[in-house]
C-alpha cells in the first residue's frame, strides 16, 4: 500500500489441532500467544496492539485469551470474516503498524468448533439458502458436480487432494491428522454430500495460533530473521447472477488485485498455503491463483508440482483437510507455516530454498456470492 | 380430547405464494429493475443501481445446474435429501430441495418442475417451501 513503511513477522506460535471440548477458548489461545512471543524476543510490555480473529468465538474473545496473561489494557480489536477471521485480524494489524500507529502487535486466530458438538458448522439460520437446507459442505459439492460435467474429472481425481495433502500433515506435528492415507480410504470413507466422502471434508477441531507484526525498524532490534510481509489483501463477494461455479470470483479477483499491487506473480511463488476446505476447492484455487488455467488443475495435481518437491507445493502444512480448520485459526497457521517455511525450520516437509509465499483463506457462505470474504498474505524472505 | 395443531408456516413468502391448490405447484417470483437486472429473491430494491424492482412470475419449470445429496445436516433437516441450484428461463439461479424417487439418477440439465412440500420441521412445527421435482420421463 502506498505511504506503508516496511512491515515484518517476526515470531510465530501455534497449538497442535485436534479437539479440545474441555479446554475453554482462553486456554485454546494463551499458549500460541506465549509461544509467539516469546519466539519473537520481545518483552510482552512492548506489544502495543491486539487483533483476534475467530467466527464463532464469541464476545471479547480476545480478552479472554489475554486477560490472565497480563496482555490487556492495549486496543483489542475482535475480528470475524467467517474463516477468513484470522488473515483478516492480520491485515489490520499490518495497517495498523504499517502507518505509524504502533510499532508491535499480536495476532491471534482461535476457533473452538467442538462448542458446537460435531457436524456441520452452522450457518446464519435466516440466510434464504440455509433456511432451506444449504450446508457448505453441499456449497462445495455442488461445485464440485459442476467442475466434473464441464471439464471431465473424476471423485477420485478430486480425492487425490486428500492424498496428497494428509501425507503432507503426516510430517507437520501441528497437524489434526498426521496419517498418511490412500485413495481407497479417502473413497471408502463415510459419504457426507455426494461426491465427497468424510476425507473430502475439512474435520471438526479446534486451535489457536499466533503471529508478531512489527516496524521493519523495530524488527531489527529483536530478530537477524524477520519475515517481510510484502502484501496483505482483503475483499468481499458480490453477486453476479448466473455465476460460473467452476471459477471462484473471490479469489480470482483477490490474486489480480494482489499480484497487481506486489508486484509479484504466481511465477514468482516458491509455495503456497490455499483454502482445501475441501478438495475441489484445491484444484479451483490453483487455477484461481494462476498456477493452473481454468479446467487443467487436475493436471497440476496428478503429476506431482503441489507436491513437496514439486514446481509449486501447495499447502505443505496438509492444508485444512489435513492440518484441520478451526475457523479463525486457520488463516494464522497459515502464516505460521509460510514463516517457518521462509526461515527453514520446517524439518521433514522442508521446500527447499522457498523465499515467497503466498497464503489464502475464503470466508463463509451466504446467498448470492462465491464466498463473503477472501484474505490473502504474501510474505517474503 | 383436545389437540393442539403445531404451526405450519411457508417458507420464503417474499419471492414465492403457496399453493392455491391442495394438488397445485407454488408460485415464484424475481425482480427486474428498468436496467434489466433480474433478481432472485425478489427484494424491494435492485442492490446494483437501487431502482425499484418490479416483482414478475417465474416460469414454473428450469433445468438443473447443480446438485448434490446431503447426507449430514442440522438436525431439523431430514437426511437423505437433495438440492440444486435451478436456471430458470427468465435467467436467475433459484436453490431448492428437489423430489426424485432415486436420487443416484439426477444430472445437470434434467428438467425439473415447480412444487413444494415440508423443506425442514422445525420446534413449531413443519415448514413447507418451495421445492422442484424431476419430470417423469414419458
Amino acid at each position: 500500500m502506498h505511504g506503508m513503511r516496511g512491515v515484518d513477522i517476526i515470531g510465530a506460535g501455534m497449538i497442535r489441532f485436534a479437539k479440545y471440548p474441555n479446554k475453554t477458548l482462553g486456554e485454546l489461545g494463551q499458549e500460541a500467544v506465549v509461544t509467539a512471543v516469546r519466539d519473537s524476543g520481545v518483552p510482552k510490555s512492548r506489544i502495543q496492539a491486539a487483533y483476534c480473529g475467530t467466527a464463532t468465538g464469541g464476545m471479547l474473545a480476545g480478552q479472554r485469551i489475554l486477560r490472565d496473561i497480563g496482555l490487556t489494557g492495549i486496543p483489542i480489536v475482535n475480528v470475524d470474516n467467517a474463516c477468513s477471521s484470522g488473515s483478516a485480524a492480520l491485515r489490520e494489524a499490518v495497517i495498523a503498524v504499517g502507518f505509524g500507529v504502533y510499532d508491535v502487535a499480536l495476532v491471534i486466530g482461535v476457533e473452538q468448533l467442538t462448542r458446537f458438538g460435531g457436524g456441520t458448522i452452522p450457518l446464519e439460520t435466516e440466510d434464504f439458502e440455509v433456511a432451506q437446507g444449504m450446508v457448505m459442505p453441499a456449497l462445495y459439492a455442488m461445485r464440485a458436480r459442476r467442475y466434473m460435467h464441464d471439464f471431465g474429472i473424476s471423485a477420485d481425481d478430486l480425492a487425490l487432494v486428500s492424498v496428497k495433502n494428509r501425507k503432507m500433515g503426516a510430517s507437520n506435528p501441528k497437524a489434526q491428522f498426521q496419517k498418511v492415507v490412500t485413495l481407497e480410504e479417502v473413497q471408502g470413507s463415510r459419504m457426507i454430500t455426494d461426491p465427497f466422502t468424510l476425507m473430502h471434508c475439512c474435520p471438526t477441531g479446534d486451535g489457536a495460533a499466533a503471529v508478531i507484526v512489527a516496524s521493519s525498524d523495530v524488527a531489527r532490534q529483536f530478530t537477524t530473521t524477520p519475515v517481510h510481509v510484502s502484501g496483505t489483501h482483503l475483499t468481499s463477494g458480490v453477486l453476479i447472477n448466473e455465476r460460473d461455479m467452476t471459477s471462484p470470483e473471490i479469489t480470482v479477483r483477490s490474486a489480480k488485485e494482489l499480484y497487481e499491487e506486489s508486484g509479484i506473480g504466481p511465477e514468482d511463488l516458491d509455495m503456497c498455503e490455499v483454502h482445501d476446505a475441501f478438495t475441489i476447492a484445491e484444484i479451483m484455487y490453483y487455477e484461481a491463483l494462476g498456477l493452473a488455467k481454468h479446467g487443467e488443475g487436475i493436471e497440476l495435481l496428478r503429476a506431482g508440482e503441489t507436491a513437496i518437491g514439486g514446481k509449486i507445493p501447495v499447502n505443505p502444512s496438509g492444508g485444512l483437510l489435513s492440518r484441520g480448520h478451526p475457523l479463525g485459526a486457520s488463516g494464522v497457521a497459515q502464516l505460521v507455516e509460510a514463516y517457518e517455511q521462509l526461515l527453514g525450520r520446517s524439518g521433514a516437509r522442508q521446500i527447499d530454498g522457498a523465499k515467497v509465499a503466498l497464503t489464502h483463506v475464503t470466508g463463509g457462505g451466504i446467498t448470492g456470492l462465491d464466498h463473503g470474504a477472501c484474505s490473502l498474505t504474501l510474505l517474503t524472505v | 380430547m383436545t389437540t393442539t395443531a403445531p404451526t405450519e408456516t411457508w417458507f420464503g413468502a417474499h419471492t414465492a405464494d403457496p399453493p392455491s391448490e391442495p394438488d397445485g405447484a407454488p408460485t415464484l417470483f424475481a425482480g427486474r429493475c428498468p436496467a434489466g437486472h433480474h433478481v432472485f429473491p425478489y427484494q424491494d430494491m435492485c442492490p446494483h443501481d437501487w431502482e425499484p424492482l418490479e416483482r414478475f412470475k417465474l416460469s414454473d419449470h428450469g433445468t438443473i445446474h447443480s446438485y448434490t445429496i446431503i447426507h449430514t445436516a442440522p438436525k431439523n433437516f431430514a437426511v437423505p435429501y437433495a438440492v440444486a441450484y435451478v436456471d430458470m428461463p427468465e435467467r436467475v439461479r433459484c436453490f431448492a430441495q428437489i423430489v426424485v424417487d432415486d436420487p443416484a439418477t439426477l444430472r445437470i440439465g434434467q428438467s425439473v418442475t415447480l412444487t413444494s412440500g415440508v423443506i425442514r420441521t422445525d420446534a413449531a412445527g413443519p415448514v413447507h417451501g418451495y421445492k422442484f421435482r424431476v419430470e417423469e420421463k414419458a
